[in-house]
């Protein structure tokens, strides 16, 4: 097990060099030239190429990209292109407020989604089935900009009970968290529903129906864990998608996350910027994706093989 | 001996238990899916919107009812006059949401499908051989997931320009890590079964094995990830259009009817909930009709 | 066991009980009629804010964009400017209710020659830090600015800059500068402290000027905080609020929502959307500026068939401008008819268009061309330039020219600009007066915009008018020079922005400028 982890870890070398390689590649294929942007309208073609020359973009894309590499290697990602501070510090500073909110909408998703998608399946084909159903997929196609606006208006503005918006105080994570939680539950609740239904159709449930056994117990203690796989794939693919990918809900909460300084740099063509958070991200989806594959062993014995 | 002279091939056709003719035919599928009210409804829905998308310009007139402006009549809301109301520049609404379904749905069925195609194969492969396999295509799939798409669209648009094939491919590419890693571990779940034993034991060819054994028995959390994808993927499409890919201005489409409804969210919900409710009743119809099908494919419940 | 499933589906119907009672919340909020908010500011609802309350000396202002820099020579963004504004002083100051200059950090000038001008600075003056200001200071900071490739334009005209002793400061210009005192009041010339310059301080981590703020702390992405500098020289302008925070939300439905809960005072840019709510509201009041930043269309006049004056003014006259501002500004714009805004002193309306279609048929008829071969595309950078197209894309079909809308994110847009590629886009441009302004029209413009216009009669007329030391004289010169290019139609003028701060009922004297600053000094709860 700890060889597999480990090879697992050494896996993400080649993985971040494509993914540099990759985004390197994208962000000079991008059109706009962060020099001119950085100078403003007034400046003329030679102002341009002296800023150009400062920055050492005005270098083979390669030697660039080296350059880059060697100072990843020292763990060095470099300076903001628009405000001069190091990426790191920067990265740092939303980094952990992405993850807290990660975290937690996570668990709320987890936690809204799990009850609904068993619920469903053990009741398939009523009403509650397909109520529950209904709630799920409210969360997947109403705008999560109406969801959190709703919410403001009822918690915030009517009752009072959290912050509108920002992350100073220990409630601020609230309602963020149940958006962007609410809006990723869907794909839990649907999948847990759909293998649920699939195992609770297997002989060996109606054996252990034949024996006896509660309902309860059979559905907790049986049918659950066999049909985990599919569900935690789900759940690791959510948590990897909130932690990169929860611009809309950073931005009506104002909270300060990665997801939207990184479409801030890419508006700007801040390469650095940029880079650094993809850099991260990487790291996290890979741990995520590591825990998921380990998961998968934990819960089904029968995956376990393949981690010799 | 004759038996040892016998080649693969013929071993194969003899004993391959997957060639041997079903009872159920297309019919016997058919009907019982229909038994399954839910998934009838979902049907009749998905018909319905597939024929107003279709004589969409003989519903509602293209020109008067989608690109004349009437700026006066902006931000009512649905009336007898105009059952969806209007939108910031006066058009009906529900004209712009019937001629929006046929290009919104083609995209996302089209990107999703693309999507699931490459997506599970890349996942089915990687699941059921493991080892090497399994981790390059798992590693591309992470390079993949850490790229955003909006980076993807801008360089797409820059690199291929801006055409509704560039839209859906970029769409599609977003699609296809999700897919490979649901298809992967539904595989793993199956692939030790006996009944795959068996069949490898008997002979059975790997493409075979994967495609008659193991996928249908995990299409289940396919089909889940599919229909969520095609809301996911409407939604983006709006985010694409304002780089620049797709669908341009005055045609309407359901992504980008959600997104300017973003401004007005609190004085004139009715527009970006409109559209989402109608996605949403898009992918439950979608929903109930393939959980339907499944269950009408699957044996155990005949 | 069964106690479990039941528990299980009390969750469900929790669940869906929430859905329903946040759906109400919601529908009372917004069913078509426009209630007052019924919300109560933090005096009366002590838990609502997460923040610092809004007490009587302090004031939290909510932000769209956080600026990059505090600095002030490494950006030029109205946000920074703001910034600049609360820290550092220049020896001019432009009145944020005339728009003219006004002596600061200069007790007196007086100009000896046509290139020559004598500072005298005021005594006493302190830094943040407790240094005084010298004319050493003067002269290093202007210095340090020319080293900088974008504050050309406002350091470029000083040719040389010397401390003539410790408080009289002399500037030499390398010819006629009739803009210069404009020139000192931008920010890339607010005074630093000479010491700090040569120690090679980061003014964006530190920025120590002489402003009435002092810089407390900067979480970035969250907060910037200021606190009043007691030893502010200019007793008028001391500030009356202890504390000043900036807290970034970049959601204008968010902003507002803030501001109705009490969590923020102050909201810099209110969404369009909400001000009919928020006017309704009593506890707010919403500040209205006209201000002198103008939309306009921008026209490729050298390689697109609009190089013909009349295809160009047959646009002008078949937008009707009034629907543009209340289609994709919600009403809240003044409709712009001449090239140049009005608003300044020497703002003329002459020559100026008009919404008729006949006429504008007229100039179709004119131009002779057939209108099935003209594509106007216009690119577009963000939704409310998008609206403005598609809703000239509806009227200008009236005239049969066909318009395509091209989005882009804003780096690529940019970049498009610098090219002949493009056939027209949607700009904005808010210089701070009118000589600046027309500047726009000398062909040394060119080489940033190239499909822009280049004519050599315009080109004398504005040299001409660099170069007129007399006001006066000058006024006139502006005003021919605006006739001129609303006769030949160079752009498409749309509108003029209009900026609509909002804050709590009980601050006042609160004074916000046609170029888009606010004035933190003078106001006070």
């Amino acid at each position: 097990m700890l060889r597999y982890i480990g090879k697992r870890i050494l896996y993400m070398i080649p993985v971040l060099l494509g993914v540099t390689l990759l985004v390197f590649f994208i962000m000079h294929l991008a059109p706009g030239n962060v020099a001119a942007m950085i100078l403003g309208e007034n400046a003329t073609a030679e102002q341009i190429a002296e800023l150009e020359h400062e920055m050492g973009l005005d270098r083979p894309l390669l030697a660039q990209y080296a350059a880059y590499l060697g100072g990843l290697l020292r763990g060095d990602l470099g300076t903001s292109y628009t405000s001069g501070e190091s990426v790191t510090a920067k990265i740092m500073a939303c980094f952990p407020y992405t993850v807290r909110l990660a975290l937690v909408a996570a668990v709320v998703s987890v936690l809204l989604a799990l009850p609904l998608g068993i619920l469903a399946a053990v009741k398939q084909n009523t009403w509650v089935d397909n109520v529950s159903m209904v709630i799920s997929l409210i969360g997947v196609s109403m705008p999560i900009f109406w969801l959190a606006v709703m919410l403001i208006l009822l918690f915030s503005l009517k009752l009072g009970w959290f912050p509108v918006y920002g992350a100073k105080s220990w409630n601020s994570i609230v309602l963020p968290a149940i958006s962007l939680g609410f809006m990723n539950m869907a794909s839990i609740a649907r999948t847990t529903r759909s293998s649920m239904v699939e195992t609770l159709r297997q002989d060996y449930i109606r054996t252990a129906y034949a024996k006896g056994l509660s309902k309860g117990a059979i559905v907790i203690r049986h049918a659950f864990r066999n049909g985990m796989l599919p569900t935690i794939t789900v759940i690791g693919l959510e948590i990897g998608q909130m932690l990169g990918g929860a611009v809309l809900t950073e931005t009506v909460f104002a909270w300060p996350g990665v997801g939207r300084m990184m479409i801030q740099a890419i508006n700007g063509r801040d390469t650095p910027t940029v880079m650094g958070c993809i850099v991260l991200l990487t790291v996290c989806f890979s741990f995520v994706n590591l825990i998921v594959d380990l998961l998968y062993g934990v819960v089904d014995p029968r995956v376990r093989t393949m981690y010799r | 001996m004759e038996v040892g002279k016998r080649n693969n091939k013929q071993r194969e056709e003899e004993l391959d238990f997957a060639s041997i003719p079903k009872n159920s035919g297309f019919k016997e599928t058919f009907f019982r899916l229909c038994r399954n009210k839910a998934a009838v409804a979902g049907m009749v829905f998905l018909v319905l919107l597939i024929l107003i998308s279709v004589f969409a310009d003989v519903l509602f007139d293209y020109q008067t009812t989608c690109v004349d402006q009437t700026i006066s009549q902006r931000l009512q809301w649905p009336s007898a006059e105009h059952w969806f109301g209007t939108d910031e520049f006066g058009r009906d609404l529900l004209a712009r949401v019937v001629h929006g379904s046929r290009i919104s749905l083609s995209i996302g069925v089209a990107a999703v499908a693309f999507g699931l195609l490459v997506g599970g194969i890349l996942g089915a492969v990687a699941g059921f051989f493991g080892g090497m396999v399994d981790n390059v295509i798992m590693r591309a799939c992470d390079v993949f997931l850490a790229v955003p798409m909006m980076l993807m669209a801008i360089v797409i648009v820059a690199a291929l320009g801006a055409s509704i094939t560039n839209l859906v491919v970029a769409l599609a590419i977003s699609s296809v890590p999700t897919f490979a890693r649901i298809v992967r571990s539904a595989v793993l779940g199956v692939r030790d079964m006996e009944y795959v034993e068996a069949a490898r034991a008997v002979g059975v060819k790997t493409g075979r094995t994967i495609a008659r054994y193991i996928l249908p028995n995990c299409m289940g959390p396919i089909i889940v990830q599919t229909t969520l994808r095609i809301a996911a993927t409407i939604s983006n499409t709006a985010a694409l259009s304002f780089l620049g890919l797709g669908v341009k201005p005055p045609q309407p489409e359901w992504g980008a009817l959600l997104s300017s409804g973003r401004e007005f969210i609190r004085d004139s919900a009715y527009l970006a909930c409109i559209p989402g409710v109608c996605i949403m009743l898009t992918i439950l119809a979608l929903n109930l009709l393939g959980d339907g099908l499944r269950d009408a494919l699957d044996p155990r419940l005949k | 066991m069964k106690k479990s499933l039941s528990l299980k589906r009390c969750a469900a119907f929790l669940l869906a009980a929430c859905m329903v009672l946040s759906l109400l919340a919601g529908c009372g909020g917004g069913g078509g009629e426009k209630e007052p908010s019924n919300s109560t500011p933090s005096a009366d609802n002590p838990d609502a804010s997460g923040g610092a309350p809004a007490g009587k000396d302090s004031l939290t202002v909510a932000l769209t964009d956080e600026p990059d820099y505090l600095s002030t020579c490494d950006h030029d963004s109205l946000m920074g400017v703001q910034m600049n504004l609360l820290t550092y002083n220049g020896l001019i100051r432009i009145d944020m209710e005339t728009l003219s200059p006004v002596c600061d950090l200069a007790e007196s000038y007086t100009q000896d020659s046509d290139l020559e001008w004598t500072f005298r600075l005021r005594e006493g003056v302190k830094f943040h830090n407790g240094e005084e200001l010298t004319a050493a200071d003067v002269a290093a900071s202007i210095q340090y600015a020319q080293t900088f490739a974008a504050s050309a334009i406002y350091t470029g005209s000083m040719e040389k800059v010397e401390a003539l002793d410790s408080n009289t400061v002399k500037i030499t210009t390398s010819a006629p500068t009739p803009n210069l005192l404009f020139d000192l009041g931008y920010h890339f010339n607010f005074i630093l402290p000479k010491s700090l310059i040569d120690s090679g301080n980061d003014f964006s981590a530190n920025p120590v000027g002489t402003g009435p703020w002092k810089f407390v702390s900067w979480d970035k992405g969250n907060s910037i905080q200021f606190e009043a500098f007691d030893g502010y020289f200019d007793a008028s302008r001391k500030a009356a609020i202890q504390n000043l925070e900036f807290v970034m939300i970049p959601e204008g439905s968010t902003r507002t929502m803030s501001l109705e809960a009490g969590d923020v005072d102050f909201v810099y840019s209110v969404a369009s959307s909400d001000i009919d709510r928020l006017r309704s509201d009593e506890s707010v009041t919403v500040e209205q500026v006209v201000s002198v930043e103008n939309f306009f269309l921008f026209l490729n006049t050298v390689t697109t068939a609009f190089e013909d004056e009349n295809l160009r003014k047959a646009v002008a006259y078949a937008i009707n401008r009034e629907d543009i501002v209340a289609g994709a500004l919600n009403g809240y714009g003044t409709p712009s008819y001449s090239c140049v805004s009005m608003g300044y002193a020497e703002s003329t309306d002459e020559g100026s268009y008009t919404y008729d279609v006949d006429k504008a048929k007229e100039y179709m008829a004119a131009w002779g061309g057939d209108p099935s071969t003209v594509t106007l595309d216009i690119i577009c950078s963000n939704a409310t330039k998008t609206a403005i197209a598609t809703i000239m894309q509806n009227q200008l079909s009236a005239i049969g020219i066909n318009v395509t809308i091209n989005e882009m994110d804003s780096a690529t847009y940019q970049e498009q600009m610098r090219t002949t590629d493009l056939v027209s886009a949607i700009v904005s441009w808010s210089p701070a007066n009118a000589m600046t302004y027309v500047q726009r029209f000398h062909s040394t413009r060119r080489q940033n915009t190239p499909a822009g216009m280049a004519d050599a009669h315009m080109d004398e007329l504005v040299e001409e008018m660099n170069t007129t030391m007399d006001a006066g004289a000058r006024t006139g010169m502006i005003q021919t020079i605006i006739r001129e290019s609303n006769d030949r139609c160079w752009f498409v003028p749309i509108y003029q922005v209009n900026y609509f701060r909002a804050h709590a009922a009980g601050l006042q004297n609160v004074v916000c400028s046609a170029t888009g600053y606010v004035d933190f000094c003078t106001m006070h709860w």
